[in-house]
């Protein structure tokens, strides 16, 4: 297995959005194309000079792309549906990545379209039945571990709750946002209870929308007479799948641990040089999970650390800045594209209310049901 | 078996409560529930069908208040079993609140009658003090 960094380098020079919002009646084209059209514009290049196309979606069924794209002009590229469940995404991405870092073509565009509907999950068609007979949904998952939690490092429910206050706050600053609404510690505590700890703001909606990101060589960058300073190299980019750990784990914990080791070192970067994090805070215990897996904060320390102001902006690394899945949302899709976009908004000073100050490292990690695990590491321009 | 004892899945538990699983016998993990894919830690397909006790120890509980399927009606409460005899499992337990559930806590598995109004029992799990 070889890292990134022995090969040329690749730069994220465009990103677009399409806000995430609750479902609409919307056709997802309109949704995907408002994206892409974004983020060829900011990267100030033309659909034409785009050579491939890597589609994170796990909802829209099978063949949605090119009907989709074909809007733009067809040029006969090569477009490829992506799907790694939450983590479509950030795969697409991480494809899109490789194929510029490897030098098979100098623009690529990573693109995350999705809108709910009704899929059947692999898991539920193994011919292995479960004995938890369905009753076990994410947020219950996440409830078993928060309580686990609670019962080896003490603490209360309202620290679950704080990253949800941040989160929210956060998202309250970001157009793209599906929930843009400031919430205090008592709207989240009030809120209607979910499953175990967690109240409905503890967990991420699941609505539509559609983000974009245009990758590109330096040859393609000189080609296009893209603006270098803005241009934010990819360091790392890591995939990993879940192992038998030992009985009772925290399995996402324990593929986040080894999965962010491996893109950390591959960049040569530390947990605590980071400046940014866009992580997979689905429900807002992940958020202190992932963190301390990370080697952000120590294990049990992290509650202390969100207290202290820590992982708000302007502390000593912005996690979620963009509101994260709590408030920007969790299409799915989109999701891994959209927090490349919010760290090369960051990374290039661009994010307004929401800015890091000085932000020159950032990390985006995603989870997806299997269980997979997506990380990477990009630097300032 | 008269239908007052039908098993809501019988592929995963005996009608005496205990778990159908199965051991590896080259690497000698123990899994639950049984397949014979292969074993998930070293890939060997060679295995022998183990009965597990329904006896093991309260890891983690969480009441859940919100479920989109009609199969059951919420609040109901998940446990999380750390079997003696290896795996661990989660599944609905007998209990309707967690006030009385503690992390620690010796717990067994029963044969309860499962929701919908079909006259089958499923598995749960319960306070071992509980009667």
């Amino acid at each position: 297995m070889k890292p990134l960094s022995a090969f040329r380098p690749a730069y994220v020079v465009g990103i677009g959005l399409h806000p995430y919002q609750r479902t609409s009646d919307t056709p997802y084209p309109l949704l995907g194309l408002a994206a892409v059209r974004a983020a060829l514009q900011d990267a100030g290049v033309e659909w034409r000079a785009v050579e491939s196309v890597y589609h994170g979606t796990a909802l829209l069924g099978m063949a949605s792309t090119r009907v989709m794209l074909r809007h733009l002009g067809g040029t006969g590229i090569s477009m490829q549906q992506v799907e790694n469940a939450s983590a479509s995404g950030s795969t697409a991405f991480r494809l899109a990545t490789l194929e510029v870092a490897t030098g098979v073509c100098d623009v690529a565009l990573a693109l995350g379209v999705d809108k709910p509907g009704p899929r059947l999950v692999g898991g539920s068609q193994t011919g292995i039945r479960s004995i938890e007979s369905g009753r076990i949904v994410p947020f219950t998952h996440f409830a078993l571990l928060a309580q686990r939690y609670l019962e080896r490092h003490g603490g209360s429910p309202e620290d679950f709750a704080r990253v949800a206050v941040k989160n929210h706050g956060n998202g309250a600053k970001n157009p793209f946002a599906q929930r843009q609404q400031a919430r205090t510690l008592e709207d989240v505590m009030n809120d209607p209870p979910i499953s175990g700890a967690f109240t409905r703001l503890q967990c991420c909606p699941v609505g539509e929308g559609a983000a974009a990101v245009i990758v590109a060589s330096e040859d393609g960058i000189a080609r296009l007479g893209v603006d270098r300073h803005r241009a934010v190299r990819v360091l790392s980019s890591v995939q990993q799948t879940e192992v038998v750990y030992a009985e009772s784990s925290n399995f996402d914990a324990e593929l986040t641990r080894q999965t962010t080791a491996r893109a950390l070192a591959e960049a040569g970067v530390s947990p605590s040089a980071l400046d940014v994090i866009e992580l997979h805070d689905a429900f807002t215990v992940e958020e202190i999970f992932y963190l301390e897996a990370m080697g952000i904060a120590k294990p049990g320390d992290a509650p202390r650390m969100l207290r202290a102001g820590a992982f708000d902006i302007g502390g000593d690394v912005a996690v979620s800045p963009s509101g994260g899945l709590l408030a920007m949302g969790h299409p799915i899709g989109p999701t891994g594209v959209g927090q490349i976009a919010e760290i090369a908004r960051q990374l290039r000073g661009e994010a307004g209310p929401r800015q890091q100050p000085n932000a020159r490292l950032g990390l985006a990690h995603m989870v997806g049901i299997g269980a997979v695990c997506v990380v990477h590491v990009l630097g300032e321009p | 078996m008269s239908d007052a004892t039908k098993l809501a899945h019988p592929e995963l538990y005996g009608a005496d409560a205990r778990l159908l699983g199965v051991r590896c016998t080259d690497c000698g993990r123990v899994a639950f529930p049984r397949q014979h894919y292969g074993c998930e830690a070293c890939g060997s397909v060679r295995s022998e069908d183990v009965e597990l006790e329904p006896r093991g120890t309260l890891l983690s509980y969480a009441t859940v208040h919100l479920h989109a399927s009609k199969s059951i009606a919420p609040p109901f409460v998940i446990g999380e079993i750390g079997l003696a005899g290896g795996p661990t499992l989660r599944l609905t337990l007998v209990e309707s609140d967690d006030g009385e559930l503690r992390i620690g806590a010796p717990m067994r598995g029963v044969l309860h009658p499962a929701p919908g109004g079909e006259s089958a029992l499923e598995l749960r799990f319960t306070r071992e003090s509980a009667r």
